[in-house]
């Protein structure tokens, strides 16, 4: 829990804060967020023409007087919102000295502690060549410890295939909410079928895309033999500076690529240094990209 | 045996036509259109070895590919390429390594990244963007190999020469003289223009004939009308540069006289062009003068002589500068085969130093040594024989002559003994010069003679009647009479002297000699066929030269003559009468009997430099003189190679045009650093 100890200035800042969604869902509980049900709230949604087992005391009986026809009024309904924390714990994420891990973990923590005090449902899954391990949905700010512990006990290792861990992961996604997947997307198999499939979920999908400095901004110069942390897989090479170069092109265009992608499909995409500060992360940064308001 | 293999050329083929020049004679015309044949002919064939390359491209008979593997020569449109340092093929030798080195794997760091997506990527891209991805993969080897390649022709230097035309004769003039001894690069002039005339003759079509003539100082042929090379390789491997100039002018006669007529010959001269030409025109039609060597530098001991100086003898020595630029001279001085001392001196270019030595008394030999590595070698030691104050006994028997005893007193080297001719009988001593005037004893002594009035019972004389001599006629360019002159002398009467038996007439009037030079015996003498009161040559100054000049050559200061000579000059040995037995040991430590038979023979090789001593041994004791051989000669130090050479009117120097060959290197080297930045930047572009 070391790791997921933040400071009360910081918890309280996420308290005053809350995801925005971009369209109603239909939630269990009653919450803060419309759901696309009609419900008990103090909202006017619209009129109806009453039919025959309407409760009386939805009747809009002044309409009733002006138009001598009996009216229902609809009213808006709140519910909770269920919040799914996708984290990437294959081997790159706990490369070097597993900064991006930790950093995935400190704002998937940050993100449940928000949800959990504003009444909202969190769950946690574990992504690596599948579903590696899960949390289900937890619900009140006592939750807070478990999906913290949860989060915690998370081990960068194994290979990465998103696409088939978010297929995996949909068997835990019940309810349409906000589906945060936290990765580097190295994935030799892609990603986009599982975005997809999120998307196909009824998912609000945001996507936090984390890389270290040696990843953007390799310091190799010379023959090396390169070796795939996740699999072991060696690739002998002689990075020249025009080599470099080249890298550095590539590791742009998988960038944008991945950029590209999420705006067309409308998911909220943010990149994300590994050294940076989750709290300004997720203060400013998820702020303003409307993932949090 | 011959190889044929047909290649298809595309539509380069033409009928084929006649055959090529004898050079490729190997080919056959037999074929048909649209095909090029290769023939490989063995060692055996006819008129042509080795293997040629035949290709015909239509009737005209300029396209001939030859190569001939054994003599590294290439021709093509009449021109030959040679290597002039074909032993650095074996620098071809790093391209296997090269190859080992790309078969070797390559040590690499281990990285552990976060994934090899990207880098495969990368590759992949780099790799699939390049239809000739395989090749270019490998790009680098090629290079490197093409680099390697590159600098081993480089190496071997080769060159263009344009190939002699048919029925041309060849005949090389080989300059064999001091200045062909110059060391460029480790190698003599000579070594290089044997190694350039070897192989202009392997260039040779078959069956030229070549002869080869050493130029010195007369003319040697050393190779006349060959027509095997090897010939050439084994009488050029015992040329060896002289110690003497080179003169061209009866080499050309030699030339001339060698030149057949009806059938052109092309005449090559390898030298440096510091050769004596001839001034007149000369009729050699094809003459083609070809530069060997570059440097210039050279120091040269110019003079080693002795002076009087304030404190006694002093040795002079004159350092010449030939060279372009100011040298440092650094000279040891050695005294009896010791060092005495070491002196410095900066020579200007063209200029001299003048450098003095002490010389300590009682010294045998003097030798100064220049320590230089300059061009030529043999001009930087000289050596002096100081002479020695030795002390010749003379008797003179005479009556009264005023005029001798006076001629006598002149040289301070002769101890001179007087007697009248009634006291001879009484004189046991021996003496090394015996001077009788108007007297002869019953027994002819031990010792040189000088006689001057001989009487009848001498058998000097031709008849002992006194005559009046007339019109004086002295032999020009003796020894004796150098410096002699007769303008002024009258003799009122004298006898005749014999002419027969070796002697030699020196002075004669109307045809009867008056003074003679001869042997009584072993002993030399000379004799005067009159009374000196009869004359006034005791008045003029001829006479103490004349006397003077007896005196060295009956009784010189030791064996030799003349104690510092030049490399080559013969020299006259002058041994006592009482010698037994005659030895020189020459500077290369060999010792020679010269004697007996006597009389001795003249020294009539002195081709080595050095020290030469001689040793007359008689009954009870030994007598040694030194003998010093310098290499004194402006001409040959001046070791800077002529770009022109001017012979008679014409000049003969234009070597690269003259002997058409062109040296690649540069051009070789020049696409070496182009290759080496393409190789950069392909490596740069991560290959």
């Amino acid at each position: 829990m070391e790791n997921l100890l933040f400071d009360r200035d910081f918890l309280r800042k996420l308290e005053q804060m809350a995801f925005l969604m971009k369209k109603s869902m239909a939630g269990r509980y009653s919450g803060q967020h419309r759901s696309p049900r009609k419900g008990q709230s103090v909202e006017f949604a619209d009129y109806r023409s009453y039919v025959q087992g309407d409760d009386w005391r939805q009747v809009d009986w002044n309409a009733y007087a002006r138009l001598e026809r009996l009216f229902v009024k609809l009213f808006m309904e709140e519910q909770d919102l269920a919040l799914y924390l996708l984290i990437d714990t294959s081997g790159s994420m706990g490369w070097r000295d597993g900064a991006k891990l930790r950093l995935a973990k400190q704002l998937a923590g940050s993100l449940a502690y928000l949800a959990l005090v504003n009444t909202e449902q969190v769950s946690a899954a574990a992504l690596g060549p599948g579903l590696t391990g899960y949390l289900p949905l937890q619900r009140g700010k006592a939750a807070v410890g478990r999906v913290w512990r949860f989060l915690e006990q998370l081990d960068g290792a194994g290979d990465t295939d998103l696409n088939a861990s978010l297929r995996q992961a949909g068997r835990i996604i019940k309810r349409p909410g906000i589906a945060v997947l936290i990765s580097d997307f190295l994935s030799p198999s892609g990603y986009h079928e599982g975005l997809k499939y999120l998307q196909h979920l009824g998912q609000q999908v945001v996507v936090l895309h984390i890389l270290a400095a040696g990843e953007r901004e390799p310091e190799l110069m010379g023959n090396f033999r390169l070796v795939d942390c996740e699999n072991g897989e060696a690739r002998e090479v002689s990075i020249t500076p025009m080599l470099l170069q080249a890298y550095r092109d590539r590791f742009r265009e998988f960038v944008n690529e991945l950029r590209r992608f999420c705006l067309n499909r409308e998911i909220a995409y943010h990149t994300i240094g590994a050294e940076e500060n989750p709290e300004d992360i997720v203060l400013r940064s998820l702020r303003s990209i409307g993932v949090l308001g | 045996m011959i190889y044929t293999k047909e290649i298809a050329f595309g539509s380069i083929g033409a009928p084929l036509g006649e055959n090529t020049d004898g050079a490729c004679g190997g080919g056959t015309d037999a074929g048909a259109a649209q095909r090029q044949e290769v023939a490989w002919a063995g060692k055996t064939g006819g008129g042509i070895s080795d293997f040629a390359l035949e290709a015909h491209k239509g009737t005209k008979s300029n396209s001939v590919v030859y190569i001939n593997p054994y003599k590294y020569c290439f021709i093509r449109r009449r021109f030959c390429m040679q290597f002039l340092a074909s032993s650095s093929a074996i620098f071809a030798l790093i391209i296997p390594v090269i190859i080992l080195f790309y078969l070797l794997r390559q040590k690499r760091e281990e990285e552990l990244v976060s994934s090899t997506l990207l880098w495969q990527k990368v590759l992949a891209d780099s790799i699939s963007q390049t239809p000739w991805q395989k090749l270019r993969r490998n790009l680098l080897m090629f290079l490197q190999l093409l680099l390697a390649a590159l600098l081993v022709l480089a190496l071997m230097r080769p060159y263009l020469v344009r190939m002699q035309e048919p029925g041309r004769d060849l005949l090389v003039l080989l300059d064999t003289s001091a200045s062909m001894g110059t060391v460029e690069e480790g190698k003599t002039r000579l070594d290089l223009a044997k190694a350039e005339i070897l192989e202009l003759v392997e260039g040779q079509k078959p069956g030229t004939r070549f002869s080869v003539i050493a130029v010195g100082q007369v003319p040697e042929v050393l190779v006349n009308q060959a027509d095997n090379p090897a010939d050439a390789a084994s009488r050029l491997k015992k040329v060896e540069p002289g110690l003497y100039g080179a003169n061209l002018e009866p080499a050309l006669s030699l030339v001339t006289a060698l030149l057949q007529k009806g059938n052109r010959t092309r005449v090559v001269f390898f030298s440096d062009g510091g050769a004596i030409v001839p001034e007149e025109p000369v009729s050699v039609p094809d003459f083609e003068y070809v530069k060997v060597g570059s440097r210039d530098d050279n120091l040269a001991v110019g003079t080693f002589a002795l002076r009087d100086g304030p404190e006694g003898l002093l040795a002079l020595t004159r350092i010449d500068n030939f060279g372009s630029r100011e040298t440092e001279a650094t000279v040891n001085f050695f005294s009896g085969g010791k060092l005495l001392d070491i002196q410095s001196a900066g020579v200007e270019p063209g200029g001299s130093a003048h450098l003095f030595w002490q010389v300590p008394g009682g010294t045998p030999f003097l030798e100064v040594r220049l320590e230089t590595d300059d061009g030529l070698a043999e001009d930087n030691n000289a050596w002096l024989v100081p002479r020695q104050g030795r002390q010749a006994k003379v008797l003179l028997v005479t009556k009264g002559n005023i005029f001798l005893e006076q001629v006598l007193k002149l040289n301070p080297s002769l101890e001179v003994h007087k007697v009248g001719p009634g006291d001879y009988s009484g004189v046991q001593e021996e003496y090394s010069l015996y001077i009788f005037d108007g007297f002869w004893p019953d027994k002819t002594p031990r010792g040189q003679l000088l006689v001057i009035n001989p009487p009848s019972s001498s058998g000097l004389l031709e008849s002992g009647e006194e005559k009046d001599t007339g019109q004086l006629e002295a032999v020009q360019g003796h020894a004796l009479l150098q410096y002699v002159s007769w303008a002024d002398v009258h003799i009122a009467a004298g006898k005749g002297l014999i002419s027969k038996g070796g002697w030699q007439p020196l002075l004669t009037s109307g045809g009867r000699p008056l003074i003679t030079a001869g042997r009584v015996g072993q002993s030399r003498t000379a004799v005067f066929g009159f009374d000196l009161h009869n004359s006034d040559l005791p008045l003029r100054p001829a006479f103490p030269i004349l006397i003077q000049n007896m005196l060295d050559w009956l009784v010189p200061s030791g064996a030799v003559r003349e104690s510092q000579v030049n490399a080559g000059s013969s020299v006259e040995l002058a041994v006592g009468p009482q010698t037994k037995e005659v030895f020189m040991t020459t500077p290369d430590g060999s010792r020679v009997q010269l004697a007996p038979p006597f009389p001795v023979k003249n020294i009539t090789k002195t081709w080595d430099t050095g020290l030469y001593k001689i040793e007359q041994l008689t009954g009870d004791g030994k007598q040694e003189d030194y003998l010093a051989v310098n290499f004194f000669s402006p001409t040959e130090s001046q070791v800077k190679p002529l770009d022109h050479l001017k012979v008679g009117s014409r000049d003969a120097a234009a070597p690269a045009k003259v002997r058409g060959n062109l040296e690649l290197w540069p051009w070789l080297v020049l696409a070496v650093l182009l290759l080496l930045s393409l190789e950069w930047w392909v490596y740069l572009c991560g290959h």
